[in-house]
């Protein structure tokens, strides 16, 4: 795994991990994993630890950062003929932001990460509980605070992703690291734990986070190596669970009416399917290479409501076609892929938990949110990730791409983990 | 490693790359297989379409001067879509937007309206919030639809100096469209009637109006519904009355289509298609404007003379109210009516394109005479002695008269007088009688052909030849002429009689006792006794063409025609083709005919026992051709002197004529309603228009007339005597016609720059190509 730019190095402790300097004492347990690299001349410095980080993932996600700009700009600029592009700019600052977010993140301490989970997950959990006190009602869902100055709303639901994602993967880590497995008391306390921030987003109407949380607290269960019979029980309970809830009618009516919507998707589609309708018109007509950005007559015809945020992907079909969109498509699945990857070669257990969390995290958001522009998902408030409209899911994303790059610096740069 | 979480990573990772698969093998599906349904469901879910009105097609007249034309008119007009906002700011706090107020500032320096009322015309009503009060909110908004243009400003252009002025307007907006977002300058048709020559002919050409919710229901079937209601959508006209209504399917094109993106809300984005406007045909007629124009002036000069010079009449001398009256000029060998006049009429030019003014419009209904009703098609009266052709033709079908034979003309026929004057001549021939129109030579006719058929109790299959008569020259039904009016006149045969005293005799009856007017309780007495019989009284006013018998001038012009044609009766047309906007020839309009059942001889008599009551001496026409040069054509006319009940007679003199020793190629019948003797007030009408039709400069006659005819010195209105065998070459109709309904967008693009100007050279005043006299007032 000698990276070209590790050979003729004069540090000898930082050489690439095939040389391993300390694996055996780190299987035998005695020490510690060393922290990495030595003070490093700047972010992009010969020393920095970003060196280490995956750049075909930073590639795939400013790719799609730089083409959700554009498809935000597509899809705002109708309707704001005054200022065609302030949505976009917006955008671009927040991923602006984000980005350096992720880096940051990326840069983190991974022991002083690993031990700051429970700290991440409390305020993961003020901020949810802080939107019953002075949060906003948008679209059906109390999952908003509004921030001063008009810079927008912030959905704190967004970081309780990353929030269970990091505690359940530290508890199961510790676990790991006392070289036990892990039992049906820590899959309790995990499920605990992940119920909190669950049930608040249940409160607050929030169905698509909640759906989101649930496929996390599956993933990293799995990955984090809960039992078997934990799972498959999860599994079965979910499945009745869903069934329950349909049947006793615990639904809200526009739930309902986005369920039977999907089962019925040619119908109505002057009301509960206009939506859905429309995108899957925006969509079909796009063809092979689309109409061309900012030239999609339904997108400029504003006939896609929230084009720039849940319904994106709509845009791009109709304006960028399947190209666009296969592409849009490929570059999460290249997310994935190193997301996977970093899972697979983590350093500890922690490390491929996180891994794995974002990764069922970004793969469900995105089938959900594509599949839902598609006509094959129920209509849910899931934003495509780095390229809809809106800081939260920006933030929440790069922060969750932050992680991925930290355990990767960590792979790549620090001493291997035994403890998988 | 930790087998089972690797396990898991790798049942993981299936999971993750199987979704991206299915997105895009669902993308695929609906992009590259399931395109053109989607494509197809993006057009209806984003479009609408705006309806074009088509450039009405024009009436013309047989060498082409038009009858109903499209002026252009200069409209400076918005698309409130393509305009600036009106408000910047946030809604709780509106700003006037300053690009907004700039542009109607400049615009309002070109036009000189002020900028405000432009700003307020070209904002949208807003019903959303205002509903139906919204026109009062802001007055004077726009009430239409979005998609339309709205007109600002019309530009006149009636003078060639304001045409000039217009035509700079047009070009200050088109050229610096980049000054002007939105706002267009767009040549738009209204209908005028220009009344060439000063011929009116207003009864025969209708109009045109706003489409009703009449006339959409009335519509021949569900195409034609949808047309309607999208022309009516697009602000549309349709033909109301006359040749407008009768070839209105010819006139009216097809509309245009523009298909234009839209938002939700239904606010156009942009054009998408544009379907130009197909302009409507022409219609070239068989009216010709100067003929018409004779004729009217005929007709008027009749009346003012039978209002102002004294006649005998009821053995007094007096004048007469002549309150209305009709001629009527017919092509004898095609049967196209050349023309057709009425007293009183109007200036056809009161309607424009959308209507007219209701005051007009109310003054004209109830002007004296009224001047809406077509006396020459519609008007209904006894036509008296010229009904006496008829009366001979159809005694010699019976076996009691030749003619060849004489008969007697006494002084007076069983109570019934002759005219005051006219003793009794003895035994005549037909021709004397007609010639003298000798009333009690018919009377006696009509008395023995009634005795012959049975008197009061009539024979099994009573011959009735004059009835029967009538009825072959085509009176008592419809003359069937291509205008939505028409009359049938009254021709009432022994079964007619029947059917009204079995629907009315009751009420005869019960009239009987109760009438306080003693002669009208007689009628009511006799009628409930015998009404339903065929009496001596009905077969003697039927042969002199009194009593229950009415013909239309047009009716009796037919007649006349087939006398003069030798026997063949037309279907009257006015129309004479249709033309297209190329100038090709879509269809030619003939007249039917047919073929009378009355013999040659008959005909030939007839024709030439006609021209003696002009020709000679004792001829009740002849006064009125004195001085006529008869050697050079040949006029055959009967006088009519109709009694009516309770007014003063009715005029008629009805006539053929044309170049001598050539078949006649006109008739022309003039009626004067209460105009008393048709040899004093008819006859040199008739005469008049002949004057007019060969160009004769109607030299004085011994009755002390001097016809004034005011287009004498221009020639004859029928060069060579005959009406033009061709049709007039019609310019192929102007680019500029479509230019209304080009989108103003695509005026705003360079290249259309040029071709919007080409339109804009049509708002020069219409070159005169026919310099006649000048407009005269019009008598009504």
């Amino acid at each position: 795994m000698s990276a070209p730019w590790n050979l003729n190095r004069g540090n000898v402790q930082r050489v690439s991990s095939l040389a391993r300097p300390d694996t055996t004492i780190a299987k035998r347990g005695l020490t510690r994993p060393r922290t990495t690299p030595p003070p490093s001349e700047g972010l992009l410095g010969k020393d920095s630890k970003l060196r280490y980080s995956d750049w075909v993932l930073w590639a795939a996600v400013l790719s799609l950062s730089m083409l959700g700009v554009l498809l935000v700009a597509a899809a705002t600029k109708p309707a704001n003929p005054t200022h065609p592009f302030h949505v976009a700019e917006h955008q671009a600052v927040f991923l602006a932001v984000g980005f350096v977010f992720a880096v940051l993140t990326s840069l983190a301490d991974y022991r002083a990460m690993r031990s700051a989970a429970p700290v991440i997950y409390v305020l993961g959990l003020l901020g949810v509980l802080a939107t019953f006190a002075i949060g906003t009602d948008v679209n059906g869902a109390k999952a908003w605070i509004r921030l001063p100055g008009g810079i927008g709303d912030i959905q704190p639901a967004e970081f309780s992703k990353v929030a269970i994602i990091v505690l359940v993967a530290m508890l199961f880590n510790a676990k790991r690291r006392e070289r036990l497995e892990v039992g049906d008391v820590d899959v309790v306390r995990a499920l605990i734990l992940v119920a909190i921030p669950m049930g608040l987003v249940l409160l607050q109407n929030d169905t698509g986070t909640m759906l989101v949380l649930l496929v996390i607290m599956f993933g990293v269960l799995a990955i984090g190596g809960a039992p078997t019979r934990w799972l498959a029980g999860l599994g079965i309970a979910m499945a009745i669970g869903a069934v329950l809830v349909v049947k006793l009618g615990i639904l809200h009516g526009y739930q309902m009416d986005r369920l039977t919507g999907f089962v019925h998707p040619d119908t109505d589609i002057a009301g509960i399917n206009y939506n859905a309708y429309q995108a899957r018109v925006a969509i079909g007509s796009g063809g092979m290479t689309g109409s061309g950005l900012f030239h999609g007559p339904q997108i400029n015809g504003q006939h896609v409501y929230a084009a720039s945020t849940d319904f994106i992907f709509s845009v791009a079909g109709e304006e960028l076609g399947f190209i666009g969109g296969a592409a849009i498509i490929l570059l999460f699945t290249v997310i994935m892929w190193r997301g996977l990857r970093i899972a697979l070669r983590a350093p500890d257990l922690f490390g491929r938990v996180v891994a794995a969390g974002v990764v069922c995290w970004f793969a469900f958001e995105t089938f959900e949110n594509i599949g839902m522009n598609l006509g094959i998902m129920p209509v849910t408030g899931i934003p495509l990730q780095f390229v809809s409209n809106g800081g939260s899911s920006v933030f929440a994303s790069m922060l969750a791409i932050g992680l991925l790059q930290n355990v990767h610096i960590q792979t790549k740069a620090g001493p291997t983990s035994a403890v998988l | 490693m930790n087998d089972r979480s690797r396990l898991r990573l790798v049942i993981l990772a299936a999971i993750v790359f199987s979704l991206p698969i299915t997105l895009i093998g669902r993308l695929w599906y609906m992009q590259a297989l399931a395109g053109d349904k989607y494509k197809a469901a993006l057009d209806n879910s984003i479009t609408r379409e705006v309806q074009t009105v088509a450039p009405r097609g024009m009436i013309v007249d047989d060498v082409g001067r038009p009858l109903a034309r499209n002026d252009s008119a200069l409209v400076i007009t918005a698309l409130s879509t393509e305009l600036p906002k009106a408000n910047i700011g946030t809604d709780k706090n509106p700003q006037p937007n300053p690009k907004r107020v700039d542009e109607f500032e400049r615009l309002s320096k070109i036009v000189g309206v002020p900028a405000d009322q432009l700003d307020a015309r070209a904002t949208l009503c807003d019903y959303a919030k205002y509903h139906a009060d919204a026109p009062k909110k802001n007055p004077g908004c726009w009430t239409g639809s979005p998609l339309q243009p709205i007109p600002l400003v019309t530009i006149d252009n009636s003078t060639p100096d304001a045409a000039q002025r217009a035509t700079d307007i047009a070009l200050q907006v088109l050229e610096q469209q980049e000054e002007f977002p939105g706002i267009t300058a767009q040549v738009q048709d209204l209908r005028t009637y220009p009344a060439p020559l000063g011929a009116s002919a207003a009864q025969l050409l209708g109009h045109v109006g706003k489409i009703t919710a009449d006339d959409i229901k009335n519509a021949k079937d569900d195409a034609e519904q949808t047309a309607l209601k999208d022309a009516a959508g697009a602000g549309g006209v349709i033909g109301q009355d006359g040749l407008e209504a009768e070839y209105n399917q010819y006139l009216e094109g097809t509309m245009g289509t523009r298909t234009v993106r839209v938002d939700p809300a239904g606010n156009p984005i942009e054009t998408v298609k544009d379907v130009a406007p197909v302009p409507g045909a022409q219609l070239v007629t068989s009216i010709d404007a100067r003929v018409q124009a004779i004729a009217e002036q005929a007709l008027a000069d009749a009346v003012n003379r039978a209002r102002t010079v004294p006649q005998r009449l009821f053995g007094q001398t007096m004048t007469v109210p002549a309150d209305a009256g009709a001629a009527v000029v017919v092509d004898v060998r095609t049967g196209h009516v050349i023309a057709a006049a009425n007293y009183p009429t109007y200036d056809p030019g009161v309607w424009d394109g959308t209507g007219i003014d209701p005051k007009t419009y109310d003054a004209l209904l109830h002007a004296p005479g009224k001047p809406l009703f077509s006396q020459a098609i519609q008007g209904q009266y006894a036509p008296g002695s010229t009904f006496k052709v008829i009366s001979t033709a159809g005694a010699v079908t019976t076996p009691y008269y030749s003619l060849s034979g004489t008969y007697d003309c006494p002084s007076k026929y069983l109570g019934y007088q002759n005219f005051e004057g006219e003793s009794g001549w003895g035994s005549i021939s037909f021709a004397q009688a007609l010639k003298i129109s000798c009333d009690t030579f018919f009377y006696k006719i009509a008395d023995t052909l009634w005795r012959a058929d049975g008197s009061m109790n009539p024979v099994a299959h009573p011959r009735d030849a004059l009835i029967n008569e009538a009825t072959i020259w085509g009176l008592g039904k419809d003359t069937g002429i291509d205008l939505p009016i028409d009359a049938t006149g009254s021709i009432v045969s022994r079964q007619d009689k029947i059917d009204a005293w079995n629907k009315n005799h009751e009420l005869w009856c019960a009239q009987a006792s109760t009438e306080p007017n003693p002669t009208f309780r007689q009628y009511d007495e006799e009628n409930c006794q015998d009404g339903a019989k065929y009496r001596q009284g009905d077969a003697l006013n039927f042969a002199v063409g009194q009593g229950t018998v009415t013909v239309s001038p047009l009716q009796l012009a037919l007649a006349y025609a087939a006398l003069g044609n030798g026997g063949t009766l037309f279907t009257p047309r006015i129309g004479k083709a249709i033309v297209a906007p190329d100038g090709k020839v879509l269809k030619t309009i003939d007249a039917p005919s047919r073929k009378l059942d009355v013999s040659a001889d008959v005909i030939g008599y007839l024709q030439n026992a006609l021209h003696s009551v002009v020709s000679e001496p004792h001829g009740t026409g002849y006064a009125a051709f004195l001085g006529f040069p008869l050697d050079q054509y040949t006029i055959g006319g009967k006088t009519g002197t109709a009694e009516v009940q309770g007014k003063i007679d009715t005029a008629w003199f009805a006539s053929f004529g044309g170049p001598k020793d050539q078949p006649a190629q006109y008739a022309v019948v003039v009626m004067v309603s209460q105009g008393g003797q048709g040899g004093v007030t008819a006859a040199p009408a008739v005469r008049q228009i002949y004057d007019g039709l060969f160009g004769l400069d109607g030299s004085p006659s011994s009755s002390g007339y001097n016809p004034h005819d005011m287009f004498a010195a221009a020639g004859p209105a029928m060069p060579n005597g005959a009406p033009p065998a061709t049709l007039p070459n019609l310019m192929p109709k102007p680019v500029a016609s479509a230019a209304p309904s080009s989108p103003p967008a695509a005026v705003t693009s360079g290249s259309a720059v040029p071709q919007a100007l080409g339109a804009l050279g049509v708002l020069a005043p219409p070159p005169d190509r026919y310099s006649g006299p000048p407009g005269r007032t019009w008598a009504s």
